[in-house]
């Protein structure tokens, strides 16, 4: 009886995790109780640093059975083959499908446009061009990730992580990252989330250095009131013009657009507030937990991990300092009506980016108040880095 | 890993990246700054207009009907507008004495000068 036992629990425990636990997995699951740790401690974009932590974790627990990797390599035509998914996956493969089909990044775009104002950038279109300078980040991060060999899908993907906007990085990761590439669509959301969790401590010393005293303390001309009709018009307009000249930008210009007429409009207001909480909540757990998933310790575990997360914060540091001097030279053409700090705010973390500048401006006067300039460029960013997303995609074969 | 890219390529990429963005942007600017314009001038238009209206409006007791020109002006501002309108109604009924509201102008240069705005702004901004 006790041979019989005995038996048991040795059979037990060779088909538990525990058999099946590699130090990889050790590794990463250690690095998902840091996230959690600072989503919880510190407040470093919880609400979805949180569940795609805990995707990591559960992708790493061996034998749950809840994502599988080698259900999404790509057959010889170069797609994924759903069906296989659907019957062989787990809760986590499915819920990755709205990941790998660019639902979830589109739908929290509508949410986004429901939550934004965009009227201190109609009142200052020029903003547009700082929001277009930050994008430079995304591009010459781009040269810094073929330096270090990795391939075109790839160093888009890390790219991208300049873009400062979480759901347009996970956009083109997913479309163009596949089964063959070192970097997971997971790598690139935890370094983008983290990294905009990082903007108060990042920016500021970029801003500081690259402005001087005097142009930290420009203050800027009252902004026009923007009618109810022009922020109507507004969202149709860009729509348009974007979806015409770039594509494969339409799907999150167009919902973020769609989200901000839903607004402006005041006439579906039911809508208006189910796109920006329901909704958007939903798929901020889906999301989160989907692309924590994707993290599976043999696919992160890498020097090329490590890789990404410098390049990512070059991506960052380059975007802002090139909203700066962008903001700079626009300063010495208008003679000195712009203040560069909110140059800086042309990388789309909305809205951290202009609390930046507001905050690094009033240190130099406490009565510049630079926040409304600021949200111009912030704004723009959003669009310029949707934008530069459907750049890269239509540019990049995958 | 897939292939590495060649520099010609990784050029190509960054140029026609960059080029496209600001070609986008630069476009919106256009269109937003085209669509601001017109607005502009058919607000000047409409304001232009309503002082006419208000000039020849006879001095009615009801503060309504002065107060419609003056939201024209300010499509934005009509709550205000109600606001102040109310306020002066009520005083108007304390004092025993009709009031009339002649104009509602915007003070000038009241960004970083006038106390209650600075009040306000540091209230909103203090947190960061």
């Amino acid at each position: 009886m006790f041979q019989i036992f005995l038996d048991t629990i040795s059979d037990l425990i060779a088909s538990s995790g525990l058999a099946a636990l590699q130090w990889q997995n050790v590794v990463m699951i250690l690095i998902s109780f840091v996230f959690m740790y600072l989503a919880i401690k510190h407040k470093f974009e919880p609400l979805l640093l949180l569940p795609i932590a805990f995707g990591m974790l559960l992708t790493n627990l061996p034998c749950t059975g809840m994502y599988h990797p080698e259900l999404w390599v790509l057959d010889e035509a170069g797609h994924v083959d759903f069906g296989n998914v659907i019957t062989n996956g787990g809760l986590l493969d499915y819920l990755y499908i709205g990941v790998k089909l660019q639902i979830y990044p589109a739908l929290i775009f509508l949410g986004i446009g429901c939550m934004t104002d965009f009227a201190p950038l109609i009142a200052n279109p020029k903003s547009f061009l700082l929001g277009a300078a930050a994008q430079a980040g995304i591009f010459l991060t781009f040269i810094g990730a073929a330096a270090l060999g990795f391939s075109a899908v790839e160093a888009g993907s890390i790219a991208i992580i300049g873009g400062a906007d979480g759901p347009t990085a996970i956009y083109v990761s997913s479309q163009l990252l596949n089964d063959k590439c070192n970097v997971s669509t997971g790598t690139i959301a935890l370094a983008a989330y983290t990294y905009m969790a990082l903007v108060p401590l990042i920016q500021p010393p970029i801003m500081r250095l690259l402005t001087t005293e005097k142009e930290r303390k420009i203050k800027m001309a009252q902004l026009r009131t923007v009618s109810k009709t022009e922020k109507i018009i507004f969202p149709i307009a860009v729509t348009v013009i974007i979806a015409l000249l770039v594509p494969s930008a339409a799907p999150l210009v167009g919902m973020l657009m769609l989200g901000n007429l839903f607004k402006e409009s005041g006439v579906v207001d039911r809508l208006c507030k189910t796109a920006q909480n329901e909704l958007m909540n939903i798929i901020t757990i889906f999301l989160g937990i989907s692309v924590g998933a994707t993290t599976v310790a043999q696919n992160v575990i890498s020097l090329d991990f490590l890789k990404v997360i410098v390049l990512g914060v070059i991506a960052f540091s380059v975007g802002t300092a090139s909203g700066i001097l962008f903001g700079k030279l626009m300063c010495l053409v208008t003679g000195g009506k712009v203040n560069p700090l909110i140059g800086s705010a042309g990388v789309s973390a909305v809205p951290m980016a202009a609390r930046q500048s507001q905050k690094v401006g009033a240190e130099a006067d406490p009565t510049n108040f630079l926040l409304m300039h600021a949200m111009g460029p912030n704004v723009a960013g959003v669009i310029g880095s949707a934008v530069a997303a459907g750049v890269l995609l239509s540019i990049i074969p995958h | 890993m897939e292939m590495q890219m060649d520099w010609s390529y990784v050029g190509a990429v960054v140029i026609s990246g960059l080029v496209i963005v600001f070609v986008a942007l630069t476009l919106l600017i256009a269109a937003v700054w085209i669509m601001g314009k017109i607005f502009t001038a058919l607000k000047s238009g409409k304001s232009g207009k309503g002082g006419k209206i208000a000039e020849a409006a006879a001095p009615a007791p009801q503060l309504k009907k002065e107060a419609a020109p003056v939201s024209q002006d300010c499509e934005d501002d009509s709550e205000i507008i109600a606001v102040i309108a109310a306020a002066v109604a009520a005083m108007s009924e304390e004092m025993g004495q009709p009031l009339r509201i002649r104009s509602i102008k915007r003070a000038g240069g009241a960004s970083v000068g006038n106390s209650w705005a600075r009040a306000a702004r540091s209230e909103n901004t203090r947190a960061f």
